[in-house]
């Protein structure tokens, strides 16, 4: 049968397992079978059973579970009302002032956090009622704290990270890294957009509460001493190269731990409800990779993926083009799947062609990581759009439009690393490698 | 036995638990250890070997908790009888694979058992060990799928609907 009949077929029945509501690891696993019985001659079984334990007995993979598990005991504590107070007199000068906690809340918390849900929850549960409470504009409050929330996801730890570099077998080390100057440059371009919003609409601010002298924001500033001491421990130990991601997870569960006993929420009811709230979503994305570390396995014994990058190699695409389509590809199945599933189909069917198009993998997996942010403010599937609703009780479509100028920067922050490229570079470069 | 179950498969989810916090305990071991001059030998490796166990174990308790996600365009829209279709058509699909999965899991550590296999590292280790705790959670699974889908046949709703996060949410996603 001809390759591209092959790929068709399998992809409708991707397709109809996901939208029929197989969970997505066993509708990975269902894919994979009918293209091992279907298309090939080799043993499915056998090899399901080998590929699967050699992908889940896996040492590059236990930074997930530790990242996950610090999220879940930070999620317990006053982190989030201490960044707050942490921050307000530092923002309320700017143009738009206290609107930026969120911005500047969610980097923040997005570099002790892998995951952009939990950060916009995290930041969101403080921002939305103080923001309220002051009469700030709901829309842009709303929006920016989508927005921001998907930083979580860029700047390291992060999760998503750490599934593509498994996936694409790309340095986690080097990816957190590499993530760290587009993270700040998102951060700046949110921010900036707050501002000249609040300077066009100026009607729409509250105006300041009151003055504070430079010795009260120093003061303030003490609260955010937890953060950033897990900040140091864990981005500090990876950079300086004395620390492997597992070893630096580790270490951020162990000072995650300590901040919480200090803060006096650590109690064993909190640490069990913790440790099993990480198993859940660990086990989740484990079970997600098990199926895709198959899927791979099929789709290379299909021949679909190398027939397919040989084919854009000898159409001479500029690789321009391809990140392009990729772009407008990755924004519409955003719409519909989350991040994670988006991920491992990408390290599954596509990685090959964008080798073949000279693309290098870890710029490639901040470009996944930032459209990845784009899926999460987009509309019906969507988590931070999912916590937002959650935290406002506003309808999804609201958030979605609240959050579509945040939505528009992300896309101008990909053209910005596709022109300047060594936003992603530079710090992996600097590194202390082992 | 409806209780016996529901406290088998949040028992298997502790343990779940339990080999997920050794991941942590085995890596500040490392750190501290290398800091104090000693050599961790195997670590990486039996790490490893926790992170399997610890997946794979939580599986069954994941579904019941109805963390393990999939696309609820349909399923979120469909009433009554479809909905109950749908529901019997996913699980149908998922208890023949997994148990397919499942048989190819067992004859996989049946082999590593019989042929005595054990891993490359410093410290030999027998493969049917870790592997078996792999076998087990996929085991716990399908019992689990097993479980649910007799659930929505005899027309009650499957566990993971009335899923009320046991220990808070989790949102690290």
């Amino acid at each position: 049968m001809e390759l591209w009949a092959v790929a068709t077929i399998l992809l409708v029945a991707l397709a109809a397992f996901m939208i029929l509501g197989l969970w997505i690891s066993i509708a990975l696993l269902a894919v994979s079978f009918t293209a091992m019985v279907a298309f090939t001659n080799s043993p499915a079984g056998p090899l399901m059973a080998t590929t699967i334990w050699g992908a889940s007995a896996s040492w590059s993979l236990t930074p997930l579970p530790l990242f996950i598990w610090m999220g879940e005991i930070l999620f317990r504590t006053k982190v989030s009302e201490d960044m707050f107070r942490g921050l307000a007199p530092w923002v309320e000068p700017l143009p738009g002032r206290l609107m930026h906690t969120n911005v500047v809340g969610c980097g923040i918390f997005a570099a002790i956090s892998g995951s952009s849900a939990a950060t916009a929850a995290t930041i969101g549960r403080i921002t939305v009622p103080e923001l309220q409470k002051r009469g700030y504009d709901e829309s842009m409050a709303v929006g920016s704290l989508a927005g921001a929330g998907t930083l979580g996801l860029l700047i390291p730890p992060s999760i998503i990270m750490i599934v593509y570099g498994v996936a694409a077998d790309v340095s986690i080390a080097r990816l957190f890294v590499a993530g760290v100057l587009p993270g700040i440059l998102l951060m700046l371009l949110f921010s900036g957009y707050i501002g000249i919003w609040a300077m066009l609409n100026p009607g729409r601010t509250p105006p300041r509460e009151r003055v504070t002298t430079l010795g009260e924001k120093v003061a303030a500033a003490r609260h955010l001493l937890p953060t950033v001491f897990l900040i140091a421990a864990v981005i500090g130990s990876i950079y300086a190269g004395i620390a492997t991601p597992t070893e630096a997870a580790a270490l951020g569960v162990l000072g995650a731990l300590v901040v919480s006993a200090v803060g006096g929420s650590l109690t064993w009811q909190s640490f069990k409800a913790s440790v099993m709230g990480a198993v859940k979503t660990s086990t989740m994305i484990a079970f997600i990779l098990a199926g895709a570390a198959f899927l791979t396995v099929a789709m290379g014994f299909t021949g679909v993926p190398r027939a397919m990058a040989a084919w854009i190699g000898e159409q001479g695409f500029e690789s321009w083009q391809l990140i392009a389509v990729l772009t407008v590809l990755f924004i519409v199945l955003g719409c519909f799947l989350d991040g994670i599933s988006m991920v491992v189909l990408t390290a599954s069917v596509i990685l090959p062609s964008v080798k073949a198009a000279g693309i290098d993998l870890l710029w490639f997996g901040i470009f996944v990581v930032l459209v990845v942010e784009m899926a999460q403010i987009t509309p019906p599937v969507g988590f931070n759009l999912f916590v937002i609703q959650g935290l406002t009780g506003r309808s999804i479509f609201y958030i979605a439009r609240a959050s579509w100028p945040f939505f528009v920067l992300l896309l101008v922050s990909v053209g910005l690393i596709w022109v300047f490229p060594e936003i992603v570079y530079f710090l992996p470069g600097q590194m202390f490698s082992k | 036995m409806r209780t016996l179950l529901d406290r088998f498969y949040r028992g298997t989810g502790i343990v779940a638990g339990f080999f997920l916090v050794m991941i942590a305990v085995m890596a500040l071991i490392q750190i501290f250890g290398r800091l104090l001059g000693y050599a961790v030998h195997s670590f990486d490796e039996f790490a490893g070997y926790s992170m399997a166990a610890s997946a794979f174990l939580g599986l069954a308790w994941t579904l019941r908790t109805n963390e393990h996600i999939r696309v609820t365009l349909l399923l979120g829209h469909a009433r009554g009888g479809t909905r109950r279709a749908l529901e019997l058509l996913c699980l149908a699909l998922a208890t023949a694979l997994v148990g397919f999965f499942a048989w190819h899991v067992l004859s996989m550590v049946w082999l590593s058992y019989t042929l005595n296999d054990v891993s490359q590292g410093l410290v030999p280790v027998k493969l049917w060990i870790p592997q078996g705790a792999m076998a087990i959670g996929i085991v716990v699974l399908l019992i689990a799928l097993v479980d649910d889908l007799l659930a929505v046949l005899s027309g009650r709703p499957p566990s993971y609907d009335s899923a009320t996060a046991d220990g808070g949410p989790a949102f690290e996603r």
